[in-house]
């Protein structure tokens, strides 16, 4: 169905109108807003007129308040609505009702994503007309200087919306993944997600999950207080269309994980091809912004370990979280089973979601090892001086990290069934977290930095970055390789057996009843 | 027509349906009934296409749940056994919302609405927000909303529970004409009294199994084996117990007050004979007749203990 059509008659997002726009309660609303956002604009034009010495600065603050405005309308008010607009539907078992009527999964996505949020859209429209004069009233003195790029704030509120659309599309899938009686309370977690959105954003690797870095790299050109550029594969694009890129991205895949939600409850946001081009697209992403060039945080950007312990970081994470979405708990494993059974085939289709997890992990290992390897590749090329004993090391971990986590996850859920999330993050715990404990607590005691530093490495997590160390970086990884070795045998040795032997029991216990013979005569 | 083969539902490591088979037709009124946890909400959850089976075919008036969904859910209205509403709506507006998401004609919405808001007796309430609704209103409401799309099949998840003895009334009146015009009806109930009043057929399950289904005639005599019949008296209820114990081929003589009720296994001739025998006899009889099928009976027999 056409968008215009699925927009038109949405009874989604026509009940959200009805229910949220009604006149005496969005009134309120948006007489502060407006009230807000004209206090802010008048401050930056009275600044102008005035020839306060100041005015630069006043401007300046009034349209990076203007942004947050936008920012806490948008963000943390619509996204929050929109969780809570999906989990309460969810709760109350209206969303049953939604599923089985004849409208497409997208068209009630689309109904949630617009209509949830629909008062917090109108809220914004509000403080354009605001900012618009803020950004047409320019001082001179900032026209000339070269710091501010005008075409990309005029776009900015595009990138306001497009971010929003990724967050309220979080909002979705968190409102139908959360469980019990935190459904209601989804709009809390789009809250920390934009939250931790932000803090991360603050660093130039993940400067597109937020709006800072977009607002003020438009602000600053790269100048002044935030002396970096955002390169793509090392070339330099309008930080506005970097940013529509890696958003947009973000968010269509954040589609699907919403519609594949509203489908079906009871099924991962992504199935297993989908998730595999997921993380080759970010991949691809990752490796385009894996040049950064400049000073910030007191941290030299230039191709260097940094950037492939940023690289590897990223993508081991994004590997692990997939992994566990993609991992079957017993009971979606025997189901697959019993249906492979029932029509005949041999056994359950790899990339079923209800087969073990071990085809996903393995791609998702050897696309990791694919990217760094392409990764070291690029910085070596532009900075010869990286260390590639190291950063081969670091690849190794990184992999093996990912296939340790997998087979120990596929292990603990047959196993443990419903406890074994439970005793997957005690193991996770035990394995990964311990060390760095123990690690912390030897430099509390003044210990030698390569006595505790050497402890942490018997964790991946730590190991991975250590054996970028400038002196024992060797010594890290004859450390950080065996143990990930180690764990990579056992969780494998575990896993294979548990599917064997549960596959073998479910295969013979689902074995058609046999016909009764017949009665002699 | 719904027709079921081989279904089975897993929850983790729990089977809630268990190869069941099942054939309502046209016009019919099967009742499910079977205890708690016997797998009638998850049987018609799988139906209604709110969860995936482990294995089995579902087919709603011809069309496969699987593989023509959006074919085979526009046959089906699905009621179930709470009344989820959304509060911060209207009563016309929630209704509105639905006859929207059914491609229903914009220009047919609001007679629809109002037909659909007399048939539940909700027509005063047009205007009211939905969160003001008592329990049996917001079931009446529900009611509505899903016979809206006029579906040719409708699935009812204890539709009586909340209503209060006017709305039962109504749920009955409603189902019996919606009956004649030909819909299929499956309706889960407690309520056994109440199924037996209207239904034409039933289905017993207990433990994810269907124990067994037909015509409730059928399943009565299939499982209570005799007819039982009722004779209230005029005077003298003892002289007809003596009477009706010297007749061969009946059993189980009961006698409370003037009323006696005995199993017969004969057939209807047996009956009338017996009755003449006791006219005969100088037994003044007031009524003579079948008991009528009773399925707390059946279910009764059939092992099942939790029956509210």
């Amino acid at each position: 169905m056409p968008l215009a059509d699925m927009i038109r008659d949405n009874p989604i997002l026509i009940r959200h109108m009805r229910a949220r726009l009604r006149w005496q309660q969005v009134v309120t609303a948006l007489v502060v807003v407006l009230v807000l956002s004209g206090c802010l604009t008048l401050l930056g034009l009275l600044s102008l007129l005035t020839g306060d010495p100041n005015s630069d600065q006043t401007w300046y603050g009034a349209v990076v308040s203007t942004i947050m405005l936008q920012g806490l309308v948008l963000f943390l008010l619509g996204g929050a609505q929109v969780g809570n607009a999906v989990g309460t539907a969810r709760e109350s078992g209206m969303m049953d009702f939604h599923r089985i009527s004849p409208q497409s999964p997208s068209a009630l996505t689309l109904g949630f994503l617009l209509g949830g949020p629909i008062r917090e859209y109108m809220m914004f429209a509000c403080t354009l007309p605001g900012y618009a004069i803020l950004v047409t009233a320019i001082p001179p003195s900032l026209l000339t200087n070269g710091e501010l790029q005008v075409d990309q704030l005029w776009l900015m509120p595009l990138v306001m919306l497009v971010l929003a659309l990724l967050y309220h599309a979080i909002g979705i899938v968190g409102g139908l993944s959360v469980s019990g009686a935190q459904r209601r309370n989804a709009g809390v977690l789009v809250i920390l997600a934009v939250i931790i959105f932000t803090v991360l954003g603050m660093f130039p690797p993940m400067a597109y999950l937020s709006i800072l870095a977009p607002m003020v790299l438009a602000m600053s050109n790269g100048q002044g207080f935030f002396p970096f550029q955002l390169l793509f594969f090392g070339a330099h694009l309008p930080i506005v269309l970097l940013s529509l890129l890696h958003q947009g991205t973000l968010f269509v895949f954040c589609w699907l994980a919403a519609v594949q939600k509203i489908r079906q409850e009871n099924t991962p946001p992504f199935t297993r091809p989908v998730a595999l081009l997921f993380f080759a697209v970010i991949g691809f992403l990752c490796l385009g912004d894996v040049v950064i060039r400049g000073d910030t945080w007191n941290r030299i950007y230039s191709a260097d370990e940094g950037s492939m312990t940023v690289l590897l970081y990223s993508l081991t994470i994004l590997a692990l979280i997939l992994s566990a979405m993609l991992t079957p708990q017993e009971g979606q494993f025997t189901r697959g089973i019993r249906q492979a059974r029932k029509v005949g085939l041999p056994r359950v289709p790899r990339w079923s979601n209800a087969a073990a997890n071990w085809p996903p992990v393995l791609a998702f290992a050897g696309m990791l090892l694919v990217f760094a390897l392409v990764g070291t590749g690029i910085c070596y090329l532009i900075n010869p001086s990286l260390r590639l004993g190291a950063t081969l090391a670091a690849i190794f971990i990184g992999v093996g990290t990912v296939l340790q986590f997998g087979f120990l996850h596929q292990y603990f859920l047959l196993k443990f069934r419903k406890q074994g999330n439970n005793y997957f993050a005690l193991a996770l715990f035990l394995g990964w977290l311990l060390p760095v404990i123990f690690g912390l607590i030897i430099a509390a005691l003044q210990a030698d930095e390569m006595i505790w530093e050497a402890v942490m490495c018997f964790s991946p997590l730590a190991g991975l970055g250590l054996v970028f160390h400038p002196d024992n970086g060797a010594l890290f990884s004859c450390i950080a390789i065996p143990v990930v070795i180690i764990w990579n045998v056992i969780t494998l040795g575990l896993m294979a057996r548990t599917v064997t032997s549960l596959t073998h029991g479910v295969w013979i216990a689902s074995r058609p009843e046999p016909a009764p013979i017949p009665a002699a005569r | 027509m719904i027709s079921v083969r081989d279904l089975r539902v897993d929850y983790d490591d729990v089977c809630a349906v268990r190869d069941l088979s099942l054939q309502v037709n046209p016009g019919e009124i099967c009742g499910l009934i079977g205890p708690n946890g016997a797998g009638k909400t998850t049987t018609l959850r799988a139906l209604a296409g709110l969860l995936e089976p482990t294995y089995g075919e579902i087919s709603l008036n011809g069309f496969d749940l699987v593989t023509h969904r959006a074919q085979a859910v526009r046959q089906m209205g699905f009621m179930p056994d709470f009344a989820p509403v959304y509060e911060d709506l209207m009563v016309w507006e929630f209704l509105d919302l639905f006859a929207s998401s059914y491609h229903v004609p914009m220009a047919d919405r609001d007679r629809l609405i109002t037909q659909c808001l007399q048939l539940v007796d909700l027509t005063e309430k047009r205007t009211a927000m939905t969160a003001g609704l008592s329990r049996g209103m917001r079931q009446r409401l529900i009611l509505a909303k899903t016979l809206l799309p006029d579906p040719q099949i409708i699935l009812l998840d204890e539709p009586a529970s909340g209503m209060d003895p006017h709305g039962r009334i109504l749920l009955k009146d409603i189902l019996v004409t919606l009956s004649g015009l030909g819909k299929t009806i499956l309706i889960s109930s407690h309520i056994l009294t109440e199924l037996s009043d209207f239904c034409t057929s039933v289905a017993v399950m207990e433990r994810g199994r269907l124990v067994v289904a037909g015509r409730v005639s059928d399943v009565s005599e299939a499982v209570l084996g005799k007819t039982e019949i009722e004779v209230e008296v005029l005077e003298n209820p003892e002289h007809c117990a003596e009477i009706l114990r010297q007749i061969p081929g009946i059993s189980n003589i009961n006698q409370a007050g003037d009323h006696l009720t005995f199993a017969c296994d004969g057939s209807r001739e047996e009956e009338s004979r017996i009755l003449e025998a006791l006219l005969a006899k100088g037994v003044r009889v007031v009524a003579y007749g079948r008991k009528r099928e009773n399925l707390e009976d059946v279910f009764l027999k059939i092992g099942a203990k939790e029956v509210s």
